[in-house]
C-alpha cells in the first residue's frame, strides 16, 4: 500500500484552519440564499445533494466512529418515507410535523431491529441488517392503502399545504433540506465534542481499548445505531416528500441509499466530518458529468469505489490529513495531539494491507 | 396434503440454497471475510451456461465443464490481485471492495443481457415427474437438483477432511498467522479458497439458470439465502448448511402456500426468528 | 522479515502458547508442519519416535491434549518443517516441573540430532542445565552472555534485578 510519509503543507496550519472554516462558513451563507439566486433545477439537485449529505452523516457517524457497518440503512429511509406519507395521508398531519414524526418512528423501530441485528458481529452484521431492511419492504408492499407493490403518490392536497405556489413551496422544501444537512453535519460535531465523543473516538481507535477504559461500547454503538436511523428516517421522509411518489423498490433500494452513500463517505474519508461533505460534492459532479452514461456511470462508482480501498482506504480527505491538512471540525481539545496521531493509524492500515493474514 | 407437497419442494430447494451457502461460508471460514457480491457471482455463472450451452449451442456437459473452470480461475485471479490487498482486521474494505464488483457485474450484465428475464430451458428433464398421488408429486428436475446439490456438498466435506488442501484450509481458518511459518502461502491458500469456492458458485448458478428465470439484479436475494441458510445452520458444518439451506427452503415453500407475495417474507422471519431464539444457529460448532 | 520468509530461511518457531490448529488432530498439526516440502531427517515417524507418547493420540483433536503434549505437537509441527534453526519461544511456559524435564531431554535430542535450538526461557536453572551459550537480554539489549560454565545464578541475577530473563540454548 503506498502510504506516503505526511508531507508538510506550504501553509501555516493555523491559518490555513481559518482559511478552511472561513471558507466554509461563507458556502453556508451562500447556499442560504441558494433560492434567490439558484434555478428550480439547481434548487432541486441542492435539495438531493443535501438529503445524500445527511445520510453519509449518519452512516459516518455509524460506521466510521462505532464501526457498525450497516449495509441496510435504506430500512429507516424507507421506513421514514413510507411513515411520512401515512401520518401525511391517513392521520392528517402537516407534513412538517409528519417529517420529524417519522423520524421519531424509524428510531423507535430501530429499536427491536438493533436488537436482532447485534446478535450479529462484523460482517454478519453488515448482512444482517440488509435481511431487516428486506423484510420492511416486503411488508410495505403489503399494505394496499399504501400502493401495495406499485407505490403511491402524494396528494396533492397535502404537497400544497407547504405552499400554495410551485415557488414557495420549492423554498420552503429547500430550507427544509438545508436545515437537514446541517443538523445532521452540526449535530455530529456537536456529538463528537460532547463527553460522547471522547467514548466514540476511543472505540473507533480501540473498541477493546476502550472497554477496558470503562465505556461501555455495547450500549454506546446501540444509542448511536438508534440516532442514526432517526435522522436517517427523517432523511427519508424528505426524499419522499420532494419526490412526491413513494414505493417500497424506490423506498427500500440498497444500491441508492446505501451503497451510493457509503460510496460518498469511503471516496471523501471515512471517520471525519468534512470527509462526507467532500464525498457529496465528488459523487455529484462526477454524476453530472457522466450523467449520460446509463449503466457505465454506475459501473464507474464502483471501480471508484475500490479504486479507493486499493490505493488510500482513508478516501481524499483523511489523505489529505495525513498529509498535514488540519481538521475544520476539530474534536479533540488539542489539535497537534490529533494531527501527530495520523501518520500512526495509516501504517498500521498499510500493514493491514500488505499482510494478507489476520 | 397440499402442505406436505409444499414441504417436500422445500426440501429439495433447500439443497440449492445450501449450495448457495457453502461457497459464502467457505470463503468466511477460511479468511473471514463476506462477499456482498456472492449472489452476483452466482447469477454471472447462470449468464455463462446461458452463453455457453443456449447461445453458442456447445454441449451442456462441456459448457458446464467449463463454467466451473471460468469462474474457478477468475476466482483464484480475483482473490490474488484484488481481495488479498483488502483483507485485515478492518472489516470495511472487503465489504465495500466486493459492493463495487456487485455493482459493477449488474450493470455490466445488464449491458449485454439487457434487463430481460431468463432461463436455460431443459427439454424433457422439466416434464418429467414422480406422481405420488394427485397432489404430492416431485419433479424429476428438482430432485436431480438435490441430488446434485447432495453430490457436491460431498464432494466439499471430502476435500475438507481428506485432502492435503482441505487440511491446509481448516488450518488457516484455525489460525492463518501460524500458517506461514510452516511454509504455507496464505495469499495462495486464499487465492485456492475462492477458486474452490467459486467452483461451488458456478455449479450453483447453473442449477439456478435452469431451475427459475434470472435477470442481472437477482444477485443480492441470492446473497441473502445463503447468508440465511449459514446462520441458520450455525456456522458448524457443511451438513449444518445443508440443514439450514433446507429449512430455509421450507419456510419459503410453506409461506408461498399462504400466499404468493409471503415466499420471501417467510423465509426472512424464519431467519430471524432462528436469530432471536438460537443465536448461535440450529447446529453450531462442537469442538473436541 | 515475512512469516513465510523465515520459513525459507530455514528457520522454524515454536510460537509462545503453542497456538495449535484447534480443529485439526494431531497428525494433522504435524502434517501442516511439512507444508513448505522441505525434506530432511524429520518425518511423522522421526516425530513420533521422538515423543512416543503422542502416537497413541494421532487422532485426537490437537486441542484435547494435556499441555505437555500440546506442546510436544507444537515442536513436532515446526520439526516437520526440517529447520536448520528452532526457535522455542517460553516453551516451559505454565507446564509441570516434570513434563518441562521431559521437554527438554526433547530439546537436547534434537540438539544432538543437528538442528541449532535458540530457547528463549524464563527458567533460568532449565536453561543453565541445557545451554551451550546464554545471552541475556534487558530492555533488547544483550547485557550479559556467557557459558553456562562461567555464569553463576547471581551473576544473571544482578544482570536482571528483576527483568525478565532470556537464555539460549
Amino acid at each position: 500500500m503506498t502510504s506516503m510519509p505526511p508531507k508538510s503543507l506550504p501553509f501555516d496550519k493555523p491559518a490555513l484552519r481559518h482559511g478552511l472554516g472561513g471558507l466554509l462558513a461563507a458556502a453556508i451563507l451562500f447556499l442560504a440564499f441558494a433560492p434567490y439566486w439558484a434555478g428550480r433545477a439547481d434548487l432541486r439537485l441542492l435539495m438531493e445533494a443535501f438529503g445524500f449529505l445527511a445520510l453519509a452523516q449518519m452512516w459516518n457517524l455509524l460506521a466510521g466512529y462505532t464501526g457498525l457497518v450497516s449495509v441496510g440503512q435504506q430500512a429507516f429511509v424507507g421506513l421514514g418515507g413510507y411513515v411520512f406519507f401515512g401520518l401525511a395521508m391517513f392521520a392528517g398531519f402537516h407534513p412538517l410535523v409528519a417529517m420529524p414524526l417519522a423520524g421519531v418512528a424509524a428510531a423507535l423501530i430501530a429499536v427491536p431491529t438493533g436488537w436482532i441485528a447485534f446478535r450479529l458481529q462484523g460482517a454478519y452484521f453488515a448482512i444482517g441488517t440488509w435481511v431487516i431492511a428486506e423484510v420492511f419492504r416486503l411488508i410495505a408492499a403489503q399494505f394496499p392503502a399504501l400502493g401495495g407493490g406499485s407505490g403511491i403518490s402524494l396528494p396533492v392536497a397535502i404537497a400544497k399545504s407547504i405552499g400554495s405556489s410551485t415557488a414557495s413551496r420549492e423554498m420552503s422544501m429547500y430550507y427544509v433540506a438545508f436545515t437537514i444537512a446541517l443538523l445532521a453535519t452540526f449535530g455530529v460535531w456537536a456529538l463528537l465534542r460532547s463527553h460522547w465523543g471522547l467514548a466514540l473516538t476511543a472505540i473507533r481507535d480501540s473498541e477493546p481499548a476502550a472497554e477496558s477504559l470503562g465505556v461501555r461500547t455495547r450500549r454506546t454503538k446501540f444509542l448511536i445505531y438508534v440516532l442514526t436511523a432517526g435522522v436517517t428516517g427523517l432523511t427519508g421522509a424528505f426524499i419522499f416528500l420532494q419526490k412526491l411518489r413513494i414505493s417500497p423498490e424506490a423506498a427500500f433500494s440498497v444500491n441508492e441509499w446505501t451503497a451510493f452513500v457509503i460510496f460518498i463517505v469511503v471516496i471523501g474519508g471515512i471517520g471525519t466530518i468534512e470527509g462526507p461533505i467532500l464525498g457529496v460534492i465528488i459523487f455529484f459532479v462526477l454524476r453530472g458529468l457522466t450523467a449520460d452514461w446509463g449503466t457505465w456511470y454506475l459501473m464507474m462508482m464502483g471501480a471508484i469505489a475500490i479504486a479507493v480501498m486499493l490505493v488510500d482506504k482513508r478516501g481524499v480527505w483523511g489523505a489529505l490529513q495525513a498529509r498535514g491538512m488540519p481538521s475544520i471540525f476539530t474534536t479533540s481539545r488539542n489539535l497537534e495531539s490529533k494531527v501527530k496521531s495520523a501518520p500512526v493509524d495509516t501504517s498500521a492500515h498499510a500493514e493491514a494491507g500488505d499482510t494478507v493474514g489476520r | 396434503m397440499v402442505w406436505l407437497n409444499a414441504l417436500l419442494q422445500g426440501v429439495l430447494l433447500g439443497g440449492l440454497y445450501a449450495l448457495f451457502a457453502a461457497g459464502l461460508s467457505l470463503m468466511f471460514g477460511v479468511m473471514r471475510f463476506v462477499n456482498i457480491a456472492h449472489g452476483d457471482f452466482i447469477v454471472v455463472a447462470a449468464y455463462l451456461l446461458m452463453s455457453t450451452v443456449v447461445m453458442a449451442g456447445m454441449n451442456p456437459f462441456i459448457g458446464i465443464g467449463l463454467v466451473v473452470v471460468i469462474m474457478g480461475i477468475a476466482g483464484y485471479l480475483g482473490q490474488r490481485f484484488v481481495l488479498n490487498r483488502v483483507l485485515g482486521k478492518d472489516i470495511l474494505p472487503p465489504i465495500l471492495v466486493t459492493f463495487g464488483m456487485s455493482i459493477i457485474l449488474q450493470n455490466a450484465l445488464l449491458e449485454i443481457f439487457s434487463a430481460d428475464s431468463r432461463r436455460v430451458q431443459t427439454g424433457w428433464l422439466e416434464t418429467v415427474s414422480i406422481q405420488f398421488n394427485d397432489v404430492v408429486a416431485i419433479g424429476l428436475l428438482p430432485l436431480l437438483m438435490f441430488v446434485a446439490a447432495l453430490a457436491i456438498l460431498g464432494v466439499l466435506q471430502w476435500i475438507f477432511y481428506h485432502t492435503a488442501l482441505g487440511r491446509l484450509l481448516r488450518a488457516t481458518s484455525d489460525d492463518a498467522e501460524i500458517v506461514p511459518l510452516m511454509g504455507g502461502n496464505n495469499a495462495h491458500i486464499f487465492g485456492l479458497a475462492t477458486m474452490l469456492a467459486s467452483g461451488v458458485v458456478a455449479i450453483a448458478g447453473v442449477l439456478l439458470a435452469m431451475k427459475t428465470n434470472f435477470d442481472p439484479t437477482a444477485g443480492p436475494s441470492r446473497l441473502l439465502f445463503a447468508f440465511e441458510a449459514v446462520i441458520i445452520g450455525g456456522l458448524g458444518s457443511i451438513w449444518g448448511t445443508l440443514a439450514g439451506g433446507i429449512v430455509l427452503g421450507v419456510a419459503q415453500t410453506l409461506g408461498a402456500q399462504i400466499d404468493s407475495g409471503y415466499q420471501m417474507l417467510a423465509g426472512h422471519i424464519a431467519f430471524l426468528a432462528v436469530l432471536v431464539l438460537r443465536p448461535k444457529g440450529l447446529f453450531p460448532r462442537t469442538i473436541g | 522479515m515475512g512469516a513465510d520468509l523465515v520459513h525459507k530461511r530455514g528457520i522454524a518457531l515454536v510460537p509462545e502458547g503453542r497456538r495449535l490448529f484447534a480443529s485439526l488432530s494431531v497428525e494433522e498439526n504435524l502434517l501442516i508442519g511439512a507444508s513448505g516440502g522441505r525434506a530432511g531427517p524429520w518425518t511423522l515417524d522421526a516425530v513420533y519416535g521422538l515423543f512416543p507418547d503422542l502416537t497413541t493420540k494421532r487422532r485426537n483433536p490437537g486441542t484435547a491434549l494435556s499441555g505437555g503434549q500440546q506442546q510436544m505437537v507444537a515442536i513436532g509441527r515446526s520439526l516437520m518443517s526440517n529447520p536448520k534453526l528452532l526457535l522455542c519461544d517460553e516453551i516451559s511456559l505454565g507446564l509441570a516441573p516434570k513434563i518441562i524435564k521431559d521437554i527438554y531431554a526433547a530439546v537436547c535430542q534434537i540438539r544432538d540430532l543437528g538442528t541449532s535450538i535458540v530457547v528463549v526461557e524464563q527458567d533460568i536453572g532449565q536453561a543453565m542445565a541445557v545451554a551451550d551459550r546464554i545471552y541475556c537480554f534487558q530492555e533488547g539489549h544483550v547485557s550479559l552472555t556467557g557459558t553456562p560454565q562461567s555464569l553463576t545464578r547471581a551473576d544473571i541475577a544482578k544482570a536482571y534485578f528483576g527483568i525478565d530473563q532470556e537464555e539460549t540454548v
